[in-house]
């Protein structure tokens, strides 16, 4: 493609909170080195950390939503003024189309359009779908759009009565969208209910980079202690940790010494802090609370399993990390859990909402070292095969230069 | 004191018996109020707070209420309770800030009770000092005889209070104070267990989670369950033939109610090809779970999620159902069990602290293991597949209610309580007050 040796693809991110989870971190960073000049859309100032500096990644700051309104007057008029010196016929239809007659909904329609309008964009990225509905004005730019589908706001929240802007805005986003991403076939399939056309969409599942994780060079289980299980996410509802709590106590009154550690934090920590406490598993079972990605790793070398029990996932990326690492990992079969596992070969699939299947996998992994072994070097295999950082990163790439060639075409 | 009980070499009993009939016949003590300590008076959903204190009130016991606030909206949903309650009900405000008022009391407190003050701002700094010396103020000002906290966790905030009140002090605590408050710090309630001459629970199980709170086990304590007045539950309508089975679940959607589980076990029972709808009442904050659990059992036809609902509204779908669901997983007693029953309708319910206590298995309704859905899917077709057992569970589920659960036998049991407390000498000595 020619267009590259002019000059890189330049891609604004919007909708995504800073900093971002690891995997849309590894994401943004990653384009980055591809060449793609990656602009994040964020509230308030460019964050001081080296670390952004040194990335590569660039910031478009944006209103705080928070301060008073004569200070968002004055922010919004900034952008305005530019826009209309800029180019004062479109500045002037992009004023238009935010103002209407009630002030509050003309300032977020405006907070949500104008800032955004000023640089020459080529492409629109919304990793979140609820960032995509949030903004529709930057639909009708003229540029590129690409919104990625990634589980539980295509799964959960449309089925919840209190986020019917949500569900009206899903179809409306994926008409109005160049391109969109699904992170597994289970998502896509999904999403179709809610009127995507297939012909726009693409399948790129999560990675990690097999270098960053890289098995424990020890035999998985020191001979006759305890196996310790790992789970790894925010403490939320939806990824049920309480099941694998259950599952903990019923293993263990099978006479098996199972433990179970729990890296995150989030609104369900009462209830699985009251479910250890009930069950009499203080010694067993251990919120750890939030860790950096660095201690996560060390966690994942240190553990002698994995284990998922979530009711809803695209494609966990905390799996794909623990595959990556080695472990044996037992997953529910939920969302595109079963594109990542394939069950008795590099894993364990049980369904959702069911602790018994739960502790009788881990009760297998845990007696069978002969299996757990093997379950973990398939794994390992598994990821180096099929969930490659790089292998994703230039199918995004390629995403994305797609949609803006389609654009191009589109708007001639 | 006019009959101070003689003292014995033997030590009195940990538990009160409250069977003994003095309440009734005793006059309620002449000198000095018993103290109730509330967060918010009147409220809706602690209707057992505003019962206890008129019933009181109307035996001839002298009683006031503090609270931290008492909305003139609340007092509009319990009509003629301000002709008992309103002199009664004190409102002491949280003190947030020094505002000029706060320290014109802060100085005059610091005149009358310098010594207790001074204590306070030892203990806990000058500014929380001062805020809780002038927080409890209200309470000091009644001259209680007694004072009952209605929450261990509200009478854990005023253990200094507790301390040095030189009064009998007892606290009521429910199942949120024992399972949820200050999980995560060791000894949570030590400042407290020393202050107290006497506390209430709603039942044995609640008394057990209170011992492995580091409860003492020497302190004196009574157990009374929660009441209702059964003639303001009109009986179910009898069960019509045909049509698919009608189960019901109410209670705020919150993960402690266990509202999943009862889908699981609905789910489970019409796999078995019992036709069943299930209806549910309440909101919360775990609706997304629930509805995405309704989507995700394919349930989404045979549930109907109805919101919260006013009381009587409650009460009718009650006596339009064939069987109460309750598959809670934390609940300190559940009224809306025990309205079930006093509407005769059987209940399904978990193993869950009181609600073993609330019902009695196999006899008013079947009561299973708490997270164990399939269990109760088990109960549930037994009686989905068997009306005669409905109709016989149910009438002995009304029974129950009115032989054990009824409002006048909760408050003779409050009486004797009290009696038994206010015999014995006060532990705080302390006479600062």
């Amino acid at each position: 493609m020619s267009r590259r040796t002019e000059r890189p693809l330049r891609m604004l991110i919007v909708g995504s909170e800073w900093p971002a989870p690891t995997f849309l971190d590894r994401l943004f960073r990653g384009l980055a080195t591809r060449g793609i000049e990656v602009w994040i859309a964020g509230r308030g100032w460019r964050p001081r950390r080296r670390a952004f500096r040194e990335s590569g990644l660039r910031w478009l700051g944006l209103p705080r939503l928070d301060r008073p309104l004569p200070w968002r007057l004055v922010y919004l008029a900034h952008h305005a003024g530019g826009l209309l010196v800029g180019n004062p016929l479109r500045g002037y239809e992009l004023l238009r189309r935010s103002v209407g007659p009630r002030l509050r909904q003309s300032l977020r329609r405006a907070d949500r359009l104008l800032p955004y309008a000023r640089k020459p964009f080529e492409v629109f990225y919304f990793p979140w779908n609820g960032g995509a509905v949030n903004h529709p004005g930057l639909f009708h730019l003229d540029v590129a759009t690409v919104v990625s589908c990634r589980g539980s706001q295509i799964q959960i929240a449309p089925h919840d009565p209190r986020r019917a802007v949500l569900r009206r805005g899903l179809p409306r986003t994926f008409a109005a969208a160049t391109r969109v991403h699904c992170v597994s076939q289970a998502i896509l399939d999904e999403a179709l209910a809610w009127g995507l056309d297939p012909a726009k969409a693409e399948i790129i599942r999560p990675a990690v980079d097999p270098q960053l994780f890289s098995p424990a060079d020890r035999p998985l289980r020191p001979a006759g202690g305890p196996f310790r299980f790992l789970t790894v996410g925010s403490l939320i509802w939806r990824k049920a940790f309480h099941d694998a709590i259950v599952a903990i106590h019923r293993a263990r009154a099978r006479g098996l010494d199972v433990r179970l550690d729990i890296v995150g934090e989030g609104p369900e920590r009462q209830h699985l802090r009251f479910t250890i406490a009930d069950l009499g598993l203080e010694d067993v079972v251990r919120l750890r609370g939030f860790e950096p990605p660095t201690t996560v790793r060390e966690r994942l070398r240190a553990a002698d399993g994995f284990v998922l029990p979530s009711l809803s996932e695209g494609i966990s990326n905390a799996v794909l990390e623990a595959m990556a690492t080695g472990l044996p990992t037992i997953s529910t079969d939920c969302g595109g859990m079963a594109e990542a596992i394939t069950s008795e070969v590099d894993g364990l699939l049980v369904p959702t909402r069911d602790p018994d299947a739960l502790a009788e996998a881990m009760a297998r992994v845990a007696s069978d070292p002969d299996l757990a072994t093997g379950l973990g070097e398939a794994a390992r295999r598994r990821i180096e095969r099929d969930f490659r950082l790089d292998a994703q990163l230039d199918a995004f790439a390629r995403l994305l230069e797609g949609a803006v060639a389609d654009q191009r075409a589109r708007s001639r | 004191m006019t009959a101070a009980p003689v003292a014995s070499t033997e030590r009195p009993p940990v538990r009160f018996d409250l069977a003994r009939p003095e309440g009734a016949t005793r006059r309620p003590p002449a000198s000095g109020p018993i103290v109730l300590v509330v967060p918010t008076f009147p409220k809706l959903s602690e209707t057992f707070v505003v019962r206890h204190a008129v019933g009181l009130v109307e035996r001839g016991w002298d009683v006031q209420v503090v609270c931290r606030s008492s909305p003139t909206a609340a007092w509009r949903a319990f009509p003629g309770l301000d002709a008992t309650m309103a002199q009664r009900v004190h409102v002491a405000p949280p003190i947030a800030r020094a505002e000029p008022t706060t320290v014109g009391r802060a100085l005059g407190e610091g005149l009358r009770r310098p010594v207790a003050l001074a204590r306070a701002i030892g203990r806990r700094g000058l500014r929380r000092g001062v805020a809780r010396r002038l927080a409890d103020q209200p309470i000091r000002a009644l001259r209680p005889r007694l004072i009952h906290f209605e929450f261990g966790t509200l009478a854990l905030e005023q253990a200094d209070l507790a301390a040095a009140a030189g009064c009998h002090v007892i606290t009521s605590f429910r199942g949120f104070d024992l399972n949820f408050a200050g999980l995560e710090t060791e000894g949570y309630y030590d400042p407290l267990w020393p202050h107290l001459d006497a506390a209430h629970l709603l039942g044995e199980d609640l008394w057990r989670r209170a011992l492995a709170r580091g409860c003492p086990e020497d302190l004196p304590h009574a157990l009374i369950p929660p009441a209702l007045d059964p003639d303001s539950y009109p009986p179910r309508h009898s069960s019509r033939a045909g049509g698919p089975l009608r189960v019901l679940s109410v209670g705020r959607l919150e993960w402690k109610k266990g509202t999943e589980h009862a889908l699981q076990a609905v789910a489970m029972l019409r796999q078995a090809g019992v036709d069943c709808r299930l209806r549910i009442v309440g909101e919360g904050a775990h609706l997304p779970a629930v509805t995405y659990a309704c989507h995700d059992l394919g349930l989404s036809d045979a549930t109907e999620l109805l919101g919260a609902r006013p009381h009587a509204e409650v009460i009718e779908e009650m006596r339009a159902a064939d069987i109460f669901l309750h598959l809670a997983v934390s609940e300190g007693f559940c009224n809306a069990v025990l309205e079930a029953q006093a509407v005769g309708l059987p209940v399904v319910c978990s193993d869950a602290d009181g609600l073993r206590e609330n019902v009695d298995d196999a006899t008013t309704g079947f009561v299973v293991p708490r997270r164990r859905p399939e269990r109760a899917a088990e109960a549930l077709q037994r009686l989905a597949n068997d009306p005669e057992l409905r109709g016989r569970m149910g009438a002995a589920g009304r029974a129950r209610v009115r032989r054990h659960f009824t409002l006048d036998r909760q408050l003779d049991a409050f009486e004797s309580f009290y009696h038994q407390v206010l015999d014995r000498p006060p532990r705080a000595g302390g006479g600062a007050r």
